[in-house]
């Protein structure tokens, strides 16, 4: 394998695993907006093991991803039980405070980076992937799994049958957090250089743009995701100047389109020129349609 | 000293005042927040920069270029990204609104580059001193402009027929519509004034620190919703209560300890508030908190 199709490789497999990640909370419909504190939390955890205590990468990887569970639970348990309009704004804050932190911790290079890091493979993501797909295999055919979908389409509903929402969430978003944290580690070792600034908002919205654009209803929908937002700009060069407009416009167009994602069923519901119409002042008496 | 820090932070309270309630007048209406907001003001500063410093514009036109920006942005993203998108979806509206920033900040930097923007100072030689305090013209100008909007968007929500039906649809939808409010058109002239609101606030901060740019769209929405959810989603007042107290800490964070933690204390402050009183300071039912 050339090196440059094994980091093409590395970097498809970190993009699947944050996306698998991140579908996990998703499954319930819970959207963190600042996944990439996670990644980051993971990142610094593993790399100040192996750079500064000379610790094994793969030992390395498991305390970034427990982190990442504990940082995640914590978060989980402040947010989850409000609505998700605050866990947008906790977790949108959340990302700042961890970066903000990291920028003034001089142990760990402070805003210019923590480097020094090497060793992840495609062997070890593609183990780390490996576990991951099996894992949510067995989630999607449990009980807790059908837990996670009722808590996504009706939260209200599946209170009313018992279910402990919150508890049920916030160990979702714990999961979530781990392997994001996981996914963090292993890119830290694959970019040999980590600054705070690579975990901001930018990274957040990638991460949600992965999963929106596969859909939540199958964990495969967030692989298809990540895989096609990781190669379209490796394959189409011109992108990489207009990434941001592409990707601002992407979230616009498929939430107007196909809100629940490229793969999945969902009500159908076409492009309604109409409500254009009852925009114009002209008619009389209420319009609410929605 | 502490008494000059003091008023300087209010003054920082007054244009983050402007911009909670752009925000919370959008979460009344539709109980949905728009995350665009911060790129809007930061466009309409922009703009309103521009023709200051490049056209020698004055500053009120200028102000009311910014107002018109705002608007025109406020509208564009309502149809974007609440009135096309199925009400089913709660993340949607979040997330489109959140593409229309990242689209307006790219737009910007691509089509009027990435350079900071000069905000000329508008009222040079006047100065007031009461003992050791000192206000500069430019400071008088922030907080006339400011309590004069919030003063207008009181009486226009409270004395008029299209701000009564403002408050009806913040308060019941479903019910305005059944007594014949154009529930639709009502919302959007409430993105349009939130946008105007947004506006001013951009511009104002621009003038109160001479510079603008274009990557400060994520920050300023950050700040508002720290504001909005310290004072209550949605409570009017007590958004501009959270944020002349934000603007005072944030000015004496500043001054007595360090920029770095500036952010820091505020997010630490919000958290807090959010474990002991997830409904904020100043609210005492839950109200629009219970329905978002």
């Amino acid at each position: 394998m050339s090196a440059y199709t094994e980091a093409v490789t590395i970097k498809l497999g970190i993009a699947i695993l944050l996306a698998l990640g991140y579908w996990i909370t998703a499954a319930t419909g819970k959207f963190s907006f600042g996944h990439a504190a996670f990644m980051g939390i993971g990142a610094y955890a593993a790399s100040i093991l192996t750079v500064k205590f000379d610790w094994s990468l793969e030992t390395s990887i498991l305390i970034a991803g427990l982190a990442g569970a504990i940082a995640g639970a914590f978060v989980g348990w402040i947010s989850l039980r409000l609505s998700i309009l605050y866990l947008a704004i906790i977790t949108f804050a959340f990302a700042e405070i961890v970066k903000i932190l990291l920028e003034s911790w001089d142990y760990v290079g402070g805003a210019s980076g923590l480097f020094g890091m090497r060793g992840t493979t495609v062997p070890l993501v593609a183990v780390c992937i490996g576990i991951v797909i099996v894992y949510l295999f067995l989630l999607t055919r449990s009980r807790k799994g059908l837990s996670y979908e009722a808590i996504r389409e009706d939260e209200q509903a599946a209170r009313a049958c018992g279910l402990g929402v919150t508890r049920i969430s916030v160990e979702a978003f714990a999961v979530s957090a781990a392997i994001t944290g996981v996914a963090g580690a292993l890119s830290a070792h694959e970019t040999l250089i980590i600054t705070p600034s690579q975990f901001g908002a930018a990274q957040s919205l990638l991460i949600i743009l992965f999963v929106v654009l596969g859909g939540v209803q199958y964990f495969w929908g967030a692989i298809v995701g990540a895989v096609v937002l990781t190669m379209l700009p490796i394959w189409f060069d011109f992108l990489e100047e207009y990434y941001q407009i592409t990707y601002g416009l992407l979230f616009v167009v498929l939430m107007i389109l196909r809100p629940q994602g490229i793969i999945g069923r969902g009500t159908a519901r076409r492009f309604d020129l109409d409500a254009l119409k009852r925009l114009v002042p002209g008619r009389t008496g209420g319009d609410r349609d929605d | 000293m502490l008494i000059q820090q003091l008023v300087n932070g209010l003054l920082l309270g007054t244009t983050f005042a402007l911009i909670a309630l752009s925000f919370n007048l959008v979460v009344g209406a539709l109980d949905r927040l728009n995350f665009a907001l911060g790129e809007t003001a930061m466009v309409s500063a922009i703009c309103g920069a521009l023709l200051m410093a490049q056209l020698d514009i004055a500053f009120p036109l200028a102000l009311l270029a910014a107002l018109a920006v705002g608007a025109l942005v406020a509208a564009i993203t309502f149809l974007l990204s609440f009135r096309f998108v199925s009400a089913e979806y709660h993340t949607a509206p979040i997330l489109s609104s959140l593409g229309v920033g990242l689209v307006l900040t790219s737009l910007v930097t691509r089509v009027l580059g990435s350079d900071q923007r000069r905000v000329p100072t508008v009222l040079d030689d006047v100065r007031i001193e009461i003992g050791p305090l000192r206000i500069v013209g430019d400071q008088l100008i922030i907080l006339s402009v400011a309590a004069v909007m919030t003063v207008l968007l009181y009486v226009f929500l409270n004395r008029t027929a299209w701000g009564t039906a403002i408050r009806g649809v913040s308060d019941d939808a479903d019910m305005s519509a059944l007594l014949g409010v154009p529930v639709q058109r009502v919302i959007l002239l409430t993105f349009v004034i939130s946008g105007m609101l947004a506006g001013a606030s951009g511009l104002l901060t621009g003038l109160s620190f001479h510079t603008v740019s274009p990557f400060t769209g994520f920050e300023t929405t950050l700040t508002a919703l720290m504001v909005i959810v310290l004072g209550g989603l949605g409570n009017i007042t007590g958004g501009v209560l959270a944020a002349l107290m934000i603007g005072v800490i944030e000015t004496l964070t500043v001054a007595y300890l360090s920029a770095t933690y500036r952010d820091l204390i505020v997010f630490l402050l919000v958290g807090i508030t959010l474990l002991a009183r997830p409904q904020g300071l100043f609210t005492r039912d839950t109200g629009v908190v219970g329905r978002v």
